[in-house]
């Protein structure tokens, strides 16, 4: 294993301090649960890497705070306490379900969500619902910079995000959905039920106002290099009641737009048609139209 | 036997308290590192050990140069090279082991071992290995070929002529690891006396591993001593390779005199060790139109990967079982093992066996169905019973032949018929799931069989007061056999396992009684227990004679911890009767030495009687099918065993539910990935193996019809509860798709596509 050395401090201030003056040569560890494997296979991630600096006990970015429009969560919490979150469970419901879907218990309780944003693998089960809520990161940096940026820009492609290494990701904002009647689904398949990394997953929320569809999002997950809402699937369906058939036809249209992007992989006579299977069962689950 | 006794090491291991491998520490202790090759066929040019000589804290480089005996090992062969002479022949072979007063340093300098490679052509498939201009890789032979056995019996082209329907299939499996919890670890301790070393380690075959070690270092037996510690589980995994780290760390431990510690981490753990062999299955099967099976044809190939190893054992017992419990008139089978430059191949639980009934379960099913019939009744048709004849032409007799009986056994408890019904009319109208059942059966031969010499001792001890020991030649790997002896021993003496404390496994305290396998410590290792306790017996009933009032010792009755008179209705505690036969100056320690029934192998026929005594089982697999993704889970779960007679139930039943989710593992989720000879899920992330979450319920049946051997009719367990699931599987996954596979594992391509994906490229991500 890779010999490091370890830091933290008490404070956020002193943390982007620190970043700001080694930041190249350090790896932030919330959780550790990517972190630790990276170390083990001495991974390319790390190429520069003497350094870790531990942010899981900093108290001002583990607390989830909400606002009348916003609710912010914390970097460092982690998936454990996410989906036992009574807000979250009540406005962001999807992201609940596929925090309580990470892993296992042991990955739950010390896997972050921020650790999650950070390490932006197309595998990443936060990460396609946080795009369907439009979520928003906030980085912080020394002498009192912030900026925000979107879930979905954030995240360049496979294990690379807009993160400086001067920076730290503080909370993840995201805006009120304001549903009526908020349906929504995240399906996971992965090659057993627990400890393994998601083969392809499926997101959708949306409001179902008078029967019918209204402002849906949908979010495939580990089948592009990042993550993106199918429009083209959310155009048909906005406004349509749902039904087997025009579910069957939204999902066609995700899978097709999805392998226009990717084109032919080893993974793909696989993945194009169970993601379509899985977009359909997902839409159909999230309407409460039961499959056998 | 009580329901609920405890394991007789459960109290350390639940409390924390029992000392693994890696929890050893001894003054002056120093660290161990390999390097190995990443080359799969090459010579060894040269080896620069200069840039990690000069890493501080490193002490000594071992290479084969240093070796002072032999430099091979092996149980059957000798062509297994601890460390890398002038050749390596698989990638993961070990060329030097670095040695540093921290595992910190060790890791630093192993990297910096430089080694010039002439690389050499290297085979990689069975098939190619056999081709005319394939490189031979073992010198001195002609061919790739390790080992091969026919089968000869009747006259299979005219049995086929004779058959209305004739069926041929071929078959493909995988390589798997044990994936036992714990990875290897040893530490090589040198002794006072001249030449002595003691390894302690999590090691399977302590007197395997002794002479190994004893040949590479030159020494006499007696002057190695291997101490196993507690293990963290084997599966047959840990035997070979365990030779292997015990000879690295005593030639370090040798060089430097100081104790030397040497702990795999998983991903050396995955690629340092054997695997179970993948195989090549060709059958073809005749039958008649009223279901009699007149012929079956066979011929096998399996990867021996760069080594020997136990390849001769694990094919033989193939031939033996590969047509499976069926009395066929007709019978020609041939096995071959074949070198090539894989990660080298040998025993793990199941033993050849899974491989076969696979092969041999799946294709029943499919002749069944050409035939109009189920499966079911095809094996009832022509299932063993009590007088079939083997296709090794061995008449089974002196045991009760329960096959059928395990198969009614699981049919009923499953609701099999009922089930298949419902769900027939449960998939016409479902969209997304498909549910499904399927059955495996078979018969297994105990022990080593004709393999070679099967004879095991154990020792018992009773204390003055009454406590007291036992220690076996075999070893406890975590299947519970301390606790199995210790009920053995108790039972015979009428009292309970409390009393009794498992002593030291250690070569030097108990005779060579051949390696823990082949499922064949309780019928074995438990008869020899048996063996000692009753001649104890024998001599406390002849020193309480007098104070009983009997004259016949037959008329001494141990039970309830009591001595009792079985006329004079007298009775005295246990303790009072042991105390009366020390002070007698009677000998309260026993040794009990067991040797099994002979068998006999024909080697150019395959005909013989293989085993003496055989075990037969059934399984049931009950499964749902996810269509839109390929994904099958187990609901539910059968098995029948018939194991003779239950010794200890709590661990009995433990056997079963894990030789099923083993099972579970084999048929469905695991392959280690093997690309030009290279391991690619080197851990378990992406080496999948089940979780709790992965199955529904499992359902147990023990059957005893006792046996003419082993402790009270007490056969074979451990082996049997793996073999037959990822056959059920298959034809449980046809019952619900319609379509047949050939190939394990049925992974989530295998069951969308019908033929499984594979990465090409070096994995970046998932995606």
């Amino acid at each position: 294993m890779r010999q490091v050395d370890y830091f933290r401090f008490d404070t956020v201030g002193e943390t982007l301090e620190f970043l700001e003056k080694h930041g190249e040569t350090v790896k932030i560890i919330a959780g550790g649960s990517d972190l630790i494997i990276e170390l083990r296979k001495d991974s390319w991630k790390l190429e520069n890497v003497d350094k870790i600096l531990d942010i899981s006990k900093l108290k001002n970015i583990k607390k989830i705070i909400q606002s009348e429009r916003f609710v912010e969560i914390g970097s460092v919490m982690t998936h454990s306490e996410i989906a036992g979150s009574d807000i979250l469970k009540k406005e962001f419901p999807a992201l609940c379900e596929a925090s309580s879907n990470v892993g296992c218990l042991q990955t739950r309780n010390t896997g972050t969500i921020g650790g999650n944003v950070v390490n932006s693998s197309p595998s990443g089960d936060t990460l396609p619902v946080l795009v369907a809520y439009g979520a928003e990161v906030s980085l912080a940096r020394d002498q009192g910079l912030v900026r925000t940026v979107n879930v979905r820009d954030f995240i360049k492609g496979p294990y690379k995000n807009m993160a400086d290494p001067q920076e730290l990701l503080e909370t993840i904002i995201l805006e009120k959905t304001r549903f009526k009647d908020q349906k929504f689904v995240f399906e996971k398949l992965g090659r057993r039920n627990a400890l393994s990394i998601t083969r392809i997953s499926f997101t959708g929320v949306s409001d179902l106002v008078d029967g019918r569809i209204k402002d849906i999002r949908i979010v495939p997950g580990a089948v592009l290099p990042y993550f993106r809402r199918i429009t083209e699937a959310e155009n048909f369906l906005e406004g349509k009641s749902p039904d087997k058939d025009i579910l069957k036809k939204a999902a066609q249209i995700v899978a097709e737009d999805v392998f226009k992007e990717v084109g032919q992989r080893w993974s793909t006579p696989y993945k194009r048609p169970v993601l379509e299977n899985l977009a359909y069962a997902g839409l159909c689950r999230m309407y409460g139209i039961k499959l056998d | 036997m009580k329901k609920n006794d405890l394991r007789i090491d459960g109290y350390e291991k639940v409390t924390g308290k029992a000392k693994y491998g890696a929890d050893l520490f001894f003054d002056n202790m120093v660290y161990a590192k390999v390097h190995r090759s990443e080359k799969a066929h090459a010579e060894i040019i040269k080896i620069d050990k200069s840039e990690a000589e000069k890493v501080r804290g490193v002490l000594t480089i071992i290479t084969a140069k240093d070796i002072p005996g032999e430099k091979t090992i092996g149980a059957i062969e000798f062509d297994h090279y601890p460390l890398a002479d002038k050749k390596v022949l698989c990638v993961g072979d070990g060329i030097a082991v670095v040695v540093g007063e921290t595992q910190a340093i060790a890791e630093e300098a192993v990297n910096k071992i430089k080694v010039e490679y002439k690389e050499l052509p290297a085979v990689f498939d069975v098939h190619e290995s056999l081709k005319k201009d394939a490189p031979i890789l073992k010198e001195g032979k002609m061919n790739n070929i390790a080992v091969h056995y026919p089968l000869r019996k009747g006259n299979v082209e005219k049995g086929f002529e004779e058959s209305d329907i004739v069926l041929e299939k071929e078959y493909k499996t995988q390589f798997v690891e044990h994936a036992y919890i714990e990875p290897e670890v040893v530490v090589a301790v040198p002794g006072e006396g001249k030449d002595e070393m003691r390894v302690y380690g999590s090691i399977q075959c302590p007197h395997s591993t002794r002479k190994g070690v004893a040949r590479v270092l030159g020494t006499k037996l007696n002057d190695i001593r291997i101490i196993q510690v507690n293990m963290g589980g084997a599966f047959g995994g840990k035997d070979d390779v365990m030779t292997v780290l015990s000879i690295r760390a005593a030639l370090a431990a040798r060089k430097l005199q100081r104790p030397v510690k040497m702990v795999y981490s998983r991903e050396e753990s995955i690629i340092d060790s054997y695997k179970r062999h993948p195989y090549h299955l060709k059958y073809k099967v005749g039958a008649t139109k009223d279901g009699k099976l007149k012929a079956m044809k066979v011929e096998m190939y399996a990867d021996a990967g760069a080594y020997i190893s136990m390849t001769p054992f694990v094919t033989w017992r193939s031939v033996v079982q590969a047509t499976g419990p069926y009395e066929i008139e007709n019978v020609n089978t041939d096995i071959y093992g074949i070198f090539t430059n894989n990660p080298y191949t040998g025993a793990f639980r199941g033993f050849g066996s899974p491989q076969i009934i696979f092969a041999q379960e799946s294709l029943i099913d499919e002749i069944a169905e050409k035939l109009g019939m189920d499966g079911v009744e095809l094996r009832k048709l022509n299932g063993y019973e009590n007088g079939s004849v083997t296709a090794s032409s061995q008449k089974l007799e002196q045991h009760e032949v329960s096959l059928k009986k395990a198969i009614d056994v699981v049919i009923e408890q499953s609701d099999y018929f009922n089930k298949k019904k419902q769900f027939e009319k449960f998939n016409k109208k479902s969209e997304r799931f498909k549910k499904g059942i399927g059955l495996s059966c078979s018969f297994r031969g105990c022990a080593l069989g004709a393999e070679g010499t099967d004879a095991t001792g154990a020792i018992v001890s009773i204390q003055s007061d009454g406590s007291a020991y036992v220690l076996a030649g075999l070893a406890e790997n975590g299947q519970g056999l301390k606790t199995t002896f210790a009920l053995i021993a108790a039972k015979v003496l009428g009292i309970s396992i409390e009393r009794f404390r498992y002593l030291d496994q250690d070569t030097g305290h108990i005779a060579d009684g051949g390696p823990t396998v082949a499922s064949r410590s309780t019928l074995m290792g438990g008869t020899a227990v048996k063996i000692a306790a009753e001649k104890i017996r024998d001599r406390i009933a002849k020193a309480v004679l007098e104070e009983l009032g009997e004259k016949d010792p037959e008329k001494i009755v141990f039970e309830d911890e009591k001595v009792k008179g079985l006329t004079t209705k007298k009775e005295i505690g246990f303790e009072v009767a042991v105390l009366k036969t020390y002070f007698a100056g009677y000998n309260l320690a026993e040794y009990g030495w067991y040797k099994a029934p002979e068998v006999y192998w024909d080697e150019e026929k395959g005909q013989g009687p293989a085993y003496f005594t055989y075990v037969y089982g059934s399984q049931i697999a009950q499964i749902t099918v996810d269509t839109f993704t390929g994904k099958v889970y187990v609901e539910n779960a059968y098995a029948a065993h018939d194991v003779g007679k239950v010794i200890n139930p709590t661990g009995a039943i433990g056997q079963v539910y894990g030789g099923v989710v083993q099972g579970i593992g084999y048929g469905l989720y695991e392959e280690v990935q093997v690309d030009d000879g290279k391991i690619k899920n080197t851990n378990l992330d992406e080496y999948f193996i089940p979780t709790v979450k992965d199955f529904g319920e499992l359902h147990a049946t023990l059957i005893e019809s006792g046996d003419k051997y082993g402790p009270w009719g007490g056969k074979s367990l451990g082996e049997p509860t793996l073999e037959l699931m990822s056959a059920a599987l298959n034809n449980a996954v046809y019952n619900a798709t319609g379509k047949r596979n050939y190939h394990i594992p049925l992974d989530l391509e295998t069951i969308m596509l019908g033929h499984p994906l594979r990465r090409k490229q070096k994995r970046g991500s998932e995606a």
